[in-house]
């Protein structure tokens, strides 16, 4: 009776109830008043009595006294299926592949049509799947568990599709999984859960996490550290870690495991040569090891300079050297040597060698010792030949077409004033020099070349348009080198307004290029500086003098941000065959957006013929975005963009036989079975005791309408109330009153 | 006449030596507006002795180093662009001057912000009125950064020749002052007469005896005096690592 709610049917409701009420006691004291005459007492209280029977049952049929109460029904709900689509559901245990175990009761459960449940797999994300074909499709192989996303997705579809239970099919091992963290609402669906493993604990040796910056510096000792963990009966025994580089083992340590099986072990590195390198980190195989797969887990560190490091060697001192040298010092990032001839063989110096604070010219400790150590050599108004530089010249051809970094800046002793006609130097400069020297006089503003108006060292503006009235608004330059042209594959990025080449093109004034693997430019005036120092406050110059030698500098030692084209990965690491996301900004060589244009990006090496190629189309902007199939073999891979038949920008990544979602594979239906309590659901640890489907499906209940009855109209009432009024009238008539 | 052979080869060494003294004109054929200039600062009418030291300062700079500075270096003022003609700027004075202007001061600090460099001589041989009117002008256009002492080990003091003190005409204070921009000295401030020490008249003598150490104060000065445009032009690199041992060492101070 808790569930019904009375009601008065009575016209005006409880208003109408109170005067009737009220109307009627009125004629029971009228009708106590009337007997009062009456001797006989017992008459009295007969009568009193049944008259204010009579108006009470007339009072109660009046009123319409109904009782009322809401009706549901249970109909059938939906049924969501929820299956776990990691690689760890691949490992074996001692009742077979945890994969096997699904499919075996995915079947067992088609078998009963009574339910068709709507099925997702869930993993690095949660999609749909098709219940017909799902034991023959099941193939887990996503890099992530996360049972949260999946059951969060599965709950929010769940409110259109009315779904009465969710049933997830999993080994649990989702350590960031918490219950608390599900929105549940009053009407959630009970969430079952089958947990796979649940009865077959493994015997396994992991390094579960590897951390290492992405970036090291040669000399510096980098740390990698490595999380570790055992499981099952190799909780028990001991565990070492090896660091192996370059297919050699570089150092193993043992690892001292508290309660829970957990530890870690740090090694220091110092990488050797800039560059890349790859470190892998291995635990011996143990013979009762079942997860062999998650004992080796490799970094690449991308090794760098800990500091740009830059020669500056200048023929004499000057304003230009000056302002240039306090720019590149005042750089924290920047290791500047800078050595300067202070005094010529010609100068008369009036004081003996030990009254001077000179020192000789260390030509063989710069140019034979140490010129691989410099990523940048700066020869600013600098002639060789009188300090007997001839013997190191191929050295530093040689240095620069292995790689390195080289600049000459102009002045009455830079290139053919300073004799480089014919040398080595002019090999790898990016101009070619006039077999008689020469200069051009003049005060000129440079311009920028038209074409290559965005290149970075350049590009003063955020637009073409303001990059160019940016150099028209800069303080003149004076004078330039001569040079006889351009050579082949060079830009040329700042002209002379005026002047000409021999051929008719404007001069040159500032070229970069390269040679074989170095980067090369060529600045023919030499006073920039005259940027920095000047008297106008509405004059440019100041920030423009540093932003374009930062920018010289940088390129001269490729940046990546100044770098044309450029691509990433969306992850630094990939399990095997996991998908690859890659994007980039492409450009050409004059810093041109490659706009609506198909590119193709490559996996290399290849190793098998499943990781491959795609081809992807740019938009206006020059973004890239496209998916590759991700290696199945583990290693350092590349990524490459080509356009055009050429690469333009590469990237690396690791693939990994083991990964983050093998590291964590402790079984876990703790969280399972809290979320289980807060929706009525259940958890099934052994894949025996699973019900069929029907038996999990749920029935959800729907409102049915109203059931309403009037108790007073019943035929008992009515007759015991008729029986009373004629009761009343029968003795009033007998003992004589009307 | 014909001459001996002894008499010219005579003649022909003292070619040679006059040729190997005198400083060769600028090899730069870019023109004046990149190379080396000492400008003297005008802030008194008519006085043309500051331009006559910076030069025979540029002349000695030339002859003993391998920095080529203009040989007829031109005047600058506080109040128009001439300042800006060149990053070093000699400024010499004997007596008190009127205090600056605002537009000035503001010359003179955008100046010393902008990379230039101001060396200023005292040539009053010890009386306080241009030293007065100094200090109070630098403190007007730097007041957080007062003149200090420099120190002795500072890099001034070997950026070309090894000093020990410094001395011009005058002996002088055992230390020069300066004030200190960023990282650099940007501001030298003599209180010895490092002018009077390089000044010639018109038949080429000395102007003004150096005193108490006679010509070999003058060296002293003269070397202090490209110490101090070496050190403009180079500003700390004698203490870039690759010169340090070998310093030491000439000091007696090193392995």
């Amino acid at each position: 009776m808790e569930d019904w709610h009375w009601q008065l049917g009575i016209a005006g409701g409880a208003t109408t109830a109170w005067v009737v009420g009220l109307a009627f006691l009125t004629l029971w004291l009228l009708e106590l008043r009337s007997i009062r005459g009456e001797s006989s007492a017992f008459r009295r209280f007969t009568l009193g009595a049944l008259g204010g029977l009579s108006i009470l049952a007339v009072y109660a049929l009046a009123l319409q006294v109904t009782l009322v109460r809401e009706a549901f029904e249970e109909v059938a709900g939906g049924t969501a299926l929820l299956i776990d689509n990691s690689r760890s559901m691949t490992l074996s245990g001692s009742s077979g592949e945890r994969s096997d175990a699904v499919r075996a009761l995915i079947r067992k459960w088609q078998d009963d049509d009574r339910v068709e449940p709507l099925v997702y797999r869930f993993g690095s994300e949660t999609r749909g799947a098709i219940w017909n074909d799902l034991a023959d499709t099941y193939d887990p192989t996503d890099d992530e568990t996360n049972i949260r996303e999946g059951l969060s997705t599965v709950l929010e579809r769940g409110i259109e599709q009315e779904l009465g239970s969710v049933i997830v099919i999993t080994d649990g091992a989702d350590p960031s999984f918490r219950a608390e963290s599900l929105s549940l609402h009053a009407s959630a669906p009970a969430i079952h859960s089958v947990v796979i493993g649940g009865d077959d604990r493994l015997d396994d040796q992991a390094i579960v996490s590897l951390r290492a910056d992405s970036t090291a510096y040669v000399g510096v000792p980098a740390v990698i550290r490595a999380d570790v963990r055992a499981i099952g009966k190799l909780r028990e025994k001991e565990l070492s870690v090896q660091l192996w580089h370059e297919n050699r083992l570089s150092q193993e340590q043992w690892v001292a495991l508290d309660a829970e099986g957990r530890g870690d072990v740090t090694f220091e590195v110092a990488p050797q040569r800039p560059g890349r390198a790859l470190y892998r980190l291995v635990i011996p195989t143990h013979a009762d090891d079942e997860v062999p797969q998650n004992n080796g887990r490799a970094v690449l560190l991308r090794v760098g300079r800990d500091r740009v490091r830059v020669l500056l060697v200048a023929g004499r001192p000057s304003w230009d050297v000056r302002f240039l040298r306090d720019f590149i010092k005042r750089d924290g990032s920047v290791d500047l040597i800078s050595f300067f001839i202070l005094r010529a063989p010609s100068d008369l110096t009036a004081a003996p060698t030990n009254e001077l604070a000179l020192i000789p010219f260390p030509t063989d400790e710069l140019f034979r010792e140490h010129l691989g150590s410099f990523d940048v050599v700066i020869f600013q108004n600098f002639d060789f030949a009188p300090y007997e530089m001839e013997a190191y010249l191929p050295r530093i051809r040689d240095y620069v077409k292995r790689g390195g970094s080289f600049l000459m800046i102009g002045g009455d002793h830079s290139f053919s004033l300073g004799g480089y006609g014919g040398t080595p130097i002019e090999q790898v400069l990016p101009v070619k020099l006039p077999a008689g020297g020469g200069v051009v006089t003049g005060s000129y503003r440079p311009q920028p070349n038209r074409q290559l108006i965005r290149h970075p060292i350049v590009a003063l503006g955020p637009d073409p348009s303001l990059t160019r009235r940016t150099w028209e608004a800069l303080p003149p330059l004076h004078g330039a080198n001569a040079i006889a042209g351009v050579k082949e594959g060079a830009q040329v990025l700042l002209q002379h307004p005026r002047a000409r080449l021999p051929g008719g093109a404007r001069l040159p004034i500032l070229i970069v290029g390269e040679a074989d693997r170095g980067r090369v430019a060529a600045m023919t005036a030499d006073a920039s500086w005259r940027w920095r120092f000047a008297s106008d406050d509405a004059t440019v110059g100041s920030d423009e003098y540093e932003l374009f030698w930062d920018r010289l500098v940088r390129w001269l030692t490729r940046d990546p941000l100044l770098e044309p084209a450029r691509i990433s990965t969306d992850r630094d690491r990939y399990g095997i065959g996991a998908p690859v996301i890659v994007s980039g900004l492409l450009r050409d060589e004059r810093y041109r957006p490659i706009a609506n244009e198909r590119v193709s990006l490559r996996v290399e090496p290849t190793r098998d013929e499943v990781a491959g190629e795609v081809t992807a189309q740019t938009d206006l902007d020059g973004q890239v975005r496209a998916t590759l199939q991700g290696p199945t073999a583990a290693g350092a891979y590349e990524v490459k963009a080509k356009a055009d038949g050429e690469d333009i920008a590469a990237e690396v990544f690791l693939v990994e036989e083991s990964g983050d979602e093998l590291a964590n594979l402790e079984v876990s239906s703790t969280e399972l079975q809290a979320a289980a309590k807060r929706t009525g659901g259940r958890v099934f640890l052994s894949i025996n005791d699973v019900p069929l489907l029907a038996e999990l499906a749920a029935t959800t209940r729907k409102t049915a309408g109203l059931i309403s009855k009037q108790p007073l109209l019943h035929p008992l009432f009515l007759f015991l109330t008729v029986a009373v009024l004629a009761l009343t009238w029968v003795l009033r008539r007998r003992w004589g009153r009307r | 006449m014909i001459l001996g052979s002894g008499v010219r080869s005579a003649c022909f060494a003292l070619v040679l030596v006059c040729l190997s003294v005198a400083p060769v004109e600028s090899a730069s054929a870019f023109g004046d507006a990149t190379e080396v200039e000492i400008v003297s600062l005008d802030v008194s009418r008519g006085d043309d002795r500051s331009q006559s030291v910076t030069e025979r300062l540029a002349w000695e700079v030339r002859k003993r180093s391998s920095v080529e500075p203009m040989l007829e270096p031109g005047r600058a003022r506080l109040g128009d662009d001439s300042l800006f003609r060149s990053p070093f700027i000699y400024w010499r004075g004997t007596d008190e001057i009127a205090p600056f202007s605002e537009e000035s001061v503001d010359a003179l600090r955008r100046y010393v912000h902008r990379g230039g460099f101001i060396l200023v001589d005292d040539g009053s041989a010890g009386s306080e009125g241009f030293d007065r009117a100094v200090r109070r002008e630098l403190l007007r256009a730097f007041p957080a950064t007062p003149l200090k002492p420099i120190p002795d080990d500072h890099t001034i003091y070997r950026s070309f020749y090894l000093l020990d003190r410094p001395v011009g005409r005058l002996a002088g204070p055992e230390f020069l002052e300066g004030i200190k921009y960023g990282d650099r000295i940007a501001i030298v401030y003599s209180r010895h007469d490092l002018g009077g020490a390089l000044q010639r008249d018109k038949l080429g003598a000395w102007s003004q005896a150096v005193v108490p150490g006679g010509e070999r104060q003058r060296e002293s000065a003269i070397r202090l005096a490209i110490n101090i445009v070496l050190y403009a032009l180079c500003t700390d690199y004698k203490d870039d690592q690759v010169h340090a041992p070998f310093i030491m060492r000439r000091r007696g101070s090193g392995p």
